[in-house]
């Protein structure tokens, strides 16, 4: 686990869950940011401050960025859209993490960004090599849902997960998504969002709800049924830390 | 694709791109052609994500997308091929970011 040292969009101290080796890091984290700040106003890219790195620089990687917009406040059908969109976020030095300002939420009060991310070193060479899959089934235990190009990579020190649900008829509001990942490892935590539905918020993105991971367990705790709009297929790729 | 960058990090399996995804009528994949890939580039797939360009419709604005990348080395050309996975398909598409490599 990592605490960070400083930031320059102003937030307090953020704990970062991290694998790091001579080739790539990986980190996992969730936090709030005041988009109305003056420190986040005059930063161009976010910077994150934390103690020495395993790597000095990274290609790109992508995260996600969240926001809320309540719509149409003083009427009887006012409705808060949570809307996501990924960001590009990268490793500058040993001591700072950036992440991509991408102002589509910055009329609204506050984001939310998750780290969920794989950071490579850049400019190595030597023999590619290829990661094997590993076996997982989705056993759902509420809301039957099935997904799609469900992919695990399972690692010591972190693994890869990328799924998405086609048909969504399933999904309705006040009743969780919830499925055993058998073969996903036990050691893992993680919270990020699951995206894929429609708004009619005044900003990009499309809809999210809160997911997590823990001992093998998928939970989306409160769907939204707007996910079941046509064509919208909800996706989760995450790196995770394990342990 | 007007626009393309990718670096495959020697020594690991990792891929990492850059792409203006325009896409086509019709499929939610596009490819890139090659003469011939390189002879140490095993077979693979991996997944990036991505997010539309702005549209006038505001619901379409930044759709967070997921893509399947794969090459395939075939007896006259080769070929990269960006298949639009998770999320609303909306293009044209930034693609960005790094993915582990796959065995096929």
């Amino acid at each position: 686990m990592i605490t960070s040292i400083a930031n320059n969009f102003g937030c307090g101290p953020i704990q970062i869950k991290d694998y790091q080796d001579d080739m790539m890091v990986v980190l996992n984290a969730k936090f709030k940011v005041n988009v109305q700040c003056e420190e986040y106003k005059n930063c161009d890219v976010l910077e994150i401050k934390v103690p020495n790195l395993s790597i000095n620089k990274s290609a790109e990687a992508g995260c996600y960025m969240g926001a809320s917009q309540l719509m149409w406040p003083d009427k009887s059908w006012a409705t808060t859209y949570n809307n996501a969109t990924c960001i590009k976020t990268w490793i500058k030095d040993k001591n700072t993490i950036c992440i991509e300002k991408f102002g589509c939420y910055d009329s609204l009060d506050e984001i939310t960004i998750w780290l969920c991310s794989m950071y490579p070193v850049v400019g190595q060479r030597g023999e590619l090599k290829v990661y094997e899959k590993d076996a997982i089934t989705y056993e759902a235990v509420q809301t039957q849902v099935r997904p799609n190009d469900l992919v695990l990579v399972k690692q010591p020190g972190w693994c890869f997960l990328h799924f998405y649900f086609y048909s969504t008829y399933a999904i309705k509001n006040g009743t969780p998504i919830e499925a055993n990942l058998k073969g996903f490892p036990e050691d893992v935590d993680v919270d990020f969002p699951i995206i894929g539905g429609s708004h009619q918020a005044e900003v990009g993105g499309n809809l999210y709800c809160n997911a997590s991971i823990k001992n093998g367990k998928f939970l989306v705790p409160e769907p939204d049924s707007r996910m079941t709009s046509t064509s919208y297929e909800p996706f989760v790729m995450i790196y995770a830390v394990r342990g | 694709m007007p626009s393309f960058d990718i670096e495959m990090e020697g020594g690991s399996g990792i891929f990492s791109v850059s792409v203006d995804y325009q896409g086509k009528d019709g499929v939610a994949s596009a490819d890139v052609e090659f003469e011939k890939l390189p002879d140490n580039v095993p077979p693979f797939n991996s997944y990036v994500m991505g997010r539309s360009g702005y549209n006038d419709y505001k619901d379409y604005c930044y759709c967070p997308q997921t893509f399947v990348v794969w090459a395939r080395q075939y007896s006259r050309d080769a070929s990269l091929t960006f298949a639009h996975r998770g999320g609303h398909y909306e293009k044209p598409v930034e693609i960005f970011g790094s993915g582990i490599m796959i065995k096929q």
